[in-house]
């Protein structure tokens, strides 16, 4: 929309048919027309929302807002944390305090070479024969056991 | 952006303190926990609540129900009001936003209900409505109020309730800017960007107003 429509916009949607110096450029251009009649179109919508005459609610009425006030009064201990700045802060706050223990976890992760190394393989293609001393003995039962894979019938 | 700018002799004339009136006195009662203070409230805004639900949704049960939940919203968040608009500008909002959260939830039941049925069981409940001389008129009104409330719920709070203060309560530029604080040309671009955001979401949604579509 230009200028000389956009600037007299308010008064424009009022104004039935357009006063002339707007209409000239109305008249020239399609883009301002176009725009200028939709805008004309949701104005008359919205004022179809208005209410045919000021009503009054059933009496009573100020009685039932104090009884939904009673209701909703008894406020829930965690709305001290779900509400308001407090609850706004404490969940920023939160979040930096994961964010900080987060960092300092992989940090000392990566130090302690937890995270970064290959991991170990303990398959094997073949079982490990079960020789030698005892402890080597076990040593082998267990890599067999943890490396055991079911063998298909060739 | 090129709008008249606004000679500060206008600019001082539009700035009202909020925080002198004797409106904002009465708002330091409540917020004081004076009971006959929000009494008070409750008397003098209960028709303007009601009504302006009412031109909404155009249905008394909803409006009661709404009208209650918007004082009950004054009443636990008047100690948050922070004067720098008019008491009435504020529980316009309050109310314009309560009605679109009702509409929004509404069309989630809504959506949740008719899901349940199948397309034989729609068509044959449409067929079943009763047809009477009124129901063109009636249909094409009830329309174009879904049309500009579901546009309405397209935009801002802040957009929303200054187009509804404008075009339903029929405020002028000048006293929107006293009710809010802001100056008249700010008001006048504020006014102008929500009229932009309805064009741009009726395109979205493909609607034409005034013409609602038909299945």
């Amino acid at each position: 929309m230009h200028g000389p429509i956009r600037d007299r916009l308010e008064e424009l949607l009022d104004t039935t048919p357009p006063p002339s110096d707007a209409n000239s450029h109305l008249a020239s251009c399609t883009d301002c027309r176009d725009m200028l009649t939709t805008m004309k179109e949701h104005t008359a919508l919205l004022r179809g929302l208005r209410a045919p005459e000021e009503l009054e609610p059933a009496p009573g009425f100020y009685a039932r807002v104090m009884q939904r006030i009673e209701e909703g009064g008894v406020a829930s201990i965690w709305s001290v944390f779900t509400e308001g700045p407090f609850g706004k802060w404490l969940v920023y706050a939160s979040l930096a305090v994961a964010l900080v223990l987060g960092t300092w976890v992989i940090g000392v992760e990566r130090e302690d070479g937890h995270l970064g190394q290959e991991p170990l393989v303990a398959h094997e293609a073949s079982d490990i024969p079960v020789t030698g001393d005892q402890a080597n003995q076990r040593d082998a039962v267990l890599v067999n056991f943890a490396s055991y894979q079911q063998r298909t019938p060739q | 952006m090129a709008f008249p700018a606004a000679g500060e002799a206008s600019r001082a004339k539009t700035r009202l303190d909020h925080r002198t009136s004797e409106e904002a006195a009465l708002v330091r009662r409540v917020q004081a926990k004076d009971e006959l203070a929000f009494r008070e409230i409750v008397d003098r805004y209960q028709a303007k609540v009601y009504s302006i639900i009412y031109g909404i949704l155009r249905n008394r049960n909803d409006a009661e129900d709404i009208a209650q939940q918007v004082f009950a919203k004054i009443y636990f968040s008047i100690k948050n009001f922070d004067f720098r608009s008019s008491l009435l500008t504020w529980i316009y909002k309050i109310t314009v936003n309560e009605c679109y959260d009702y509409l929004r939830k509404k069309r989630v039941r809504k959506l949740v209900y008719e899901s349940d049925f199948s397309a034989e069981d729609t068509l044959m409940m449409e067929n079943s409505q009763p047809a009477t001389d009124h129901a063109p008129a009636v249909d094409t009104q009830l329309a174009q109020r879904d049309v500009i409330n579901k546009l309405l719920s397209k935009i801002s709070a802040e957009d929303r309730s200054l187009i509804l203060l404008k075009e339903v309560e029929g405020h002028s530029v000048e006293e929107l800017s006293q009710m809010t604080g802001l100056n008249e040309n700010t008001i006048k671009v504020k006014l102008f960007r929500a009229r932009q955001k309805l064009v741009k979401a009726a395109q979205r949604l493909g609607k034409v107003p005034g013409m609602p579509k038909t299945a």
